[in-house]
């Protein structure tokens, strides 16, 4: 075996989980942005680790009878062109491509119940700082009106593949906000 | 130093002479790791250890591509350094074995960085698609053979669980017997190639191919205590797999290309251990009602027993005194487990202690004779 062909054996690793880390990185950086509310997760197990765990509330729409799917092979569906918590109705898989502005696919029960299709963990968690972890859990779960309010920024794909992009809070992203608000 | 003492006290029973002791000081001076060497070593770690707790600690204030860059780096920095020509080859296979374990590493940061949720099972496949063919190339001793073979065992008993086990009803007989056999797939594969480097390879593999249904059936055997991990429900899935294994494994075992372990030196004892290997996986699955310590451990034993008679065949005297330590360890076992309400008496711990060195010295004496008689038929050779 020729010398390049033995450096491809162990280079090729490297360059395919290069170019998968790229990939990743464009599907976060130019997916359509949905910024969903997030609130704590129930029963409140809300750290696990260095996770914080959470449960997105979506705004599915009222009219029960805009959504036509349910159950496995769904996509939860939006026209809304704004950003911030999108409206959103269930269709069916198949269709949304051509029914939805943007979608994301997986299995629909009811509003409160969508499983982001290849996301083990419904993408419901997110890594943060040690230091910050027992601070935010607080802030978190905590009921008063002047509470901060988190929500997550999701990146999309065209063909409904869903990425964490980043938390904020407040609109302001989690990592600023730490660092304006050290307490 | 306990080498010196022992040296000299061999010079003084005449078993060395003074230039043979000289000698081998002058060899250990030269090749053995001194307290220099220690402190060095002590010192690398304390820095390397302080610098893994410094990039920590600071984790979170790391730009994400700054963690996959440096990752990334590191990896190329250890693959240049496996193929690199060292003037001490282990070098080469740390650097093997280094960039083995970073693959891994960096598909976990790679999750962590873009929150990535997938199964675990897919990222240990992943890790052990990418790197087998640079790892069972490149590796040349079993340093980085074994994490290599144990890191792609994980991976297959994660893959059956994530993809197979709901196809099969949940059975554990199929996963057991695939693991158990995987060395002894690969050895086959591996001897249809003719290179020195395959053969190489080869030899551990077989090694492996004797070793784990070896240790396999130890564990399976152990199944007989617990009726709830076997429950084999006999369905038309699981019996297929399970068929499609054994039939494998016997295709394996009859092919001739198969040279045998070293340790078992002809091909029909190979076989044999395989057969009484996988009937042993095999059995508390069949009869997966049956619930009896005695069949524990006399399944055990006589796994043990079929060993101790292929060391005694091979003129293998180390495998004769395991297996008769073992068989010793096991029958105490048995006793703790029949009387084991004595045990808390005072009486039950004396009988314990003098039954177990009674079990020594038979085991001793057992392995003595066994090793006396070999030396002497190897005399009369």
């Amino acid at each position: 075996m020729n010398a390049m062909l033995k450096s491809a054996l162990l280079f090729i690793p490297i360059l395919s989980l290069t170019g998968l880390s790229l990939l990743h990185e464009h599907h976060r950086s130019t997916g359509t942005v949905w910024t969903v509310p997030i609130d704590g997760y129930d029963p409140r197990d809300l750290l696990s680790g260095h996770y914080l765990r959470f449960q997105y509330l979506w705004n599915v729409h009222k009219d029960t009878s805009a959504s036509t799917c349910s159950g496995a092979d769904c996509a939860m569906c939006t026209d809304d062109a704004a950003q911030f918590n999108p409206g959103v109705r269930f269709v069916p898989l198949a269709e949304a491509p051509q029914a939805c502005a943007s979608f994301i696919a997986g299995n629909a029960y009811n509003e409160n119940q969508f499983y982001i299709r290849g996301a083990r963990d419904n993408l419901q968690r997110y890594y943060i700082p040690e230091r910050d972890a027992e601070r935010l859990q607080t802030l978190f779960i905590t009921n008063e009106s002047n509470a901060p309010k988190f929500s997550m920024h999701l990146r999309v794909t065209n063909n409904g593949i869903a990425y964490i992009e980043r938390m904020y809070v407040d609109d302001i992203a989690l990592e600023e906000w730490l660092q304006t608000h050290q307490d | 130093m306990r080498l010196n003492r022992k040296l000299e006290q061999w010079q003084q029973a005449g078993l060395l002479s003074k230039e043979q002791l000289g000698a081998i000081r002058e060899y250990e001076r030269q090749h053995g790791v001194g307290w220099q060497a220690g402190l060095g070593f002590l010192g690398v770690l304390a820095i390397v250890i302080g610098l893994l707790a410094i990039i920590a600690s600071n984790w979170q204030l790391i730009p994400p591509w700054g963690k996959l860059g440096t990752h990334l780096l590191l990896n190329t920095l250890l693959a240049f350094g496996a193929l690199h020509k060292w003037q001490r080859p282990l070098i080469a296979q740390l650097c093997l074995l280094a960039w083995y374990g970073l693959t891994l590493t960096f598909i976990g940061l790679m999750s962590q960085v873009f929150h990535l949720s997938g199964a675990t099972a897919s990222a240990l496949l992943l890790w052990t698609l990418l790197t087998s063919v640079g790892v069972i190339y490149f590796a040349t001793s079993a340093l980085v053979l074994l994490p290599w073979a144990l890191g792609t065992l994980v991976t297959l008993f994660a893959a059956y669980g994530e993809y197979l086990q709901p196809l099969v009803n949940n059975d554990l007989l199929p996963a057991l017997l695939s693991g158990a056999l995987l060395p002894t797939a690969l050895a086959f594969l591996t001897s249809l190639l003719k290179s020195a480097r395959w053969q190489a390879l080869n030899k551990q593999l077989l090694w492996l191919a004797g070793l784990l249904p070896i240790v396999t059936a130890g564990f399976v055997c152990q199944l007989w205590y617990s009726l709830s991990l076997r429950d084999f429900s006999s369905m038309q899935y699981s019996v297929f797999i399970t068929g499609v294994v054994a039939a494998i494994a016997i295709l394996l075992t009859c092919n001739q290309r198969l040279a045998i372990p070293e340790w078992l030196e002809n091909t029909l004892n190979f076989q044999l251990l395989l057969l009484v290997c996988g009937s042993l996986i095999v059995l508390p699955f069949l009869f997966s009602q049956v619930r009896s310590d005695w069949l524990a451990a006399f399944s055990f034993i006589g796994l043990w027993l079929l060993l101790g008679w292929l060391g005694h065949r091979t003129h293998s005297q180390r495998l004769v005194s395991l297996a008769i330590l073992v068989i010793a360890l096991r029958l105490f076992l048995v006793y703790i487990e029949v009387f084991g309400s004595l045990l808390q008496t005072g009486f039950g711990l004396v009988g314990s202690g003098i039954l177990l060195l009674g079990l020594l010295k038979l085991a001793r004496s057992l392995s003595r004779k066994v090793n006396s008689t070999e030396t002497n038929k190897g005399d009369h050779a």
